[in-house]
This record gives C-alpha cells, structure tokens and sequence, in this order.
C-alpha cells in the first residue's frame, strides 16, 4: 500500500443483525470492507456482535473508531444500542477512541439527500467496491445487507473531511 | 501514514482485484482458499514461493504486499545498522589492511545513508 498520511480508521455501520465494516488508511485508501453477521438469539451467544468486532480490530488496528447507525427511534433501537455499546467496549480495551457520526451528518457531507446518492459516489470512486453496489430497492423490499458496507465507506469519508485534516491535532480526539 | 502499516494487504489486493479467496489461491496453485485465509489474517507466515507468487499476480512489490513486515524489519535493521556504525567509529584506527577495511566499511554506511536520505525526506 502506498503510505498516507492519515489515521487508519475503521467505520461500522450497526444494524441490529449485521454491520457492515470499512477500513482507510486517508480517504483515498480504502484498505479493507466487509460484513459482520451475528446471531440473536440463541445464536448471538455463538457469535457476539462483540466477539465479531473484536476480531475485525485486531486484524485492522485501527487507530480511531467510528460508529454509524440508524436513528434511535426505530423498532430495533434497543439492540442497536446495546450493539453499539459492546462494540465501544471491545475498543475501549483495546484504546481506540470511538467517534459516533449520524447518518444525516454523512449526508450533508455528501451533499445529497438519499443514501443510495451517497452509495453511487462511493461506487465511483472506489470501482472495487462498484461491482457490488445494490439495486435501488423497492418500497416493498427489503434493504440489501451490503448496503451497510457503502454506508461505512460514507461514513470513514465524511470522518476525513471532518476530522482528520492530515493533521493528527485536527482530530480533537487524538492524543 | 499509520502509525504502523498492517502486517500485510493481501486482502486489500485480493479484493481490490475482484479475486475471490478460492480463485487467487488457485492461481497460485493451491487446491483451496484455506492457506491464503491464514496468510491474510497473519496465523501463518508465507514461504518465498507464495510470496513471489502474490507479487506476481497483483502486480505488487512484496515490500507493499508486506508493509507492516517490511516495516518492523526495517526498523530493527536500522538499529542494528546503527549500532555497526557507532561501533566502527569508536575502533581505533589500526594500520594495514584492516584500517582500509574499516574505512571502505565507513564509506559504505555512509554512502548507503546518502542514498536513503532523499527518500526519508
């Protein structure tokens, strides 16, 4: 990889039975992306949301967290939180500090009003991940679990242009 | 850059190319994706064959396909250099051939620095 100048951030999308992860390495790099799955239920004592995140943090070493999610107010809030919150965890013991994004902050960023907007420009620029960018889905479908992984990417770009100026300082989470 | 770069990106490349786990092994001459799912997730260190083979199919030096591996490896043979340096400065200049040996050795260090020193900067 050629060397950046930013922070290596990894960004998950949570929903309530997946997430979809992203790593960069600056906003140009996109290092690593792929899904989390994890069981409820009786299975989510097999495959803790927590377990799966910790295994994506050691394989990527990010530097700072970021976790995106739907609103609160959803049917799903309550395992949304209490994803999240297992996820916060494992980075905690590993020292990561954890930043928090809405998704209507990583669409102003965008400048666009719809995620699948925010999706098509992720595909542009990242070709790789093009190939795999969802039909836009009816008002009767559901969404495509894959959809999270653009939103990560969203998310870890919108992060940049927030925080992470190429200057570790801008971030007024770095140390 | 990172503090550190990863252990290696041979994901990245692999997904980057659209290659599946199972087709890059193949094209390395592997029955399945198991192996290179190790060496992408670091639990085993690839012999020179595969990583020849890497280098070859995603058109990548193997310093870059290994960056966090190059990268400790660097830094540890810098020190290592570091501490020749100091060692032979500190000799007392001898006579005969082993004086023009240490000062070819000087000379080297110090070429091999000049050479280094555009590309740090």
């Amino acid at each position: 990889m050629k060397k950046s100048a930013c922070l290596r951030v990894l960004v998950l999308d949570v929903h309530a039975r997946h997430s979809g992860f992203a790593v960069f390495e600056g906003p140009n790099q996109l290092v690593d992306w792929g899904m989390l799955h994890y069981g409820t239920g009786s299975n989510g004592t097999a495959r803790p949301a927590g377990a799966q995140a910790a295994k994506v943090i050691a394989r990527s070493q990010p530097e700072r967290l970021v976790i995106t999610m739907p609103a609160n107010r959803t049917l799903a809030g309550n395992r949304l939180a209490a994803v999240a919150e297992a996820i916060t965890g494992i980075a905690a013991q590993h020292h990561i500090p954890v930043r928090r994004l809405r998704r209507s902050q990583v669409l102003d960023d965008f400048g666009v009003r719809t995620r699948y907007a925010a999706a098509g420009q992720i595909a542009e620029r990242f070709p790789s991940l093009g190939a795999r960018l969802p039909r836009r889905r009816k008002i009767w479908q559901s969404e495509q679990p894959i959809m999270s992984v653009f939103d990560a990417a969203a998310a870890a770009l919108a992060y940049y242009r927030r925080y992470s100026r190429l200057d570790r300082s801008a971030d007024p989470l770095a140390a | 850059m990172p503090h550190s770069q990863l252990e290696n990106y041979i994901a990245t490349f692999r997904k980057q190319s659209g290659l599946t786990q199972q087709e890059a092994a193949s094209l390395l001459g592997d029955r399945s994706g198991s192996e290179l799912s190790l060496f992408e997730s670091n639990r085993r260190v690839p012999t020179l064959r595969t990583a020849i083979g890497l280098e070859i199919i995603f058109s990548a030096p193997v310093a870059d396909l290994f960056g966090g591996k190059r990268q400790r490896l660097e830094r540890k043979i810098e020190a290592r250099i570091e501490r020749l340096h100091a060692r032979l400065a500190k000799q007392q200049p001898a006579k005969g051939r082993p004086r023009i040996e240490r000062e070819a050795k000087l000379r080297w260090l110090a070429a091999r620095q000049a050479k280094r020193s555009p590309s740090r900067a």
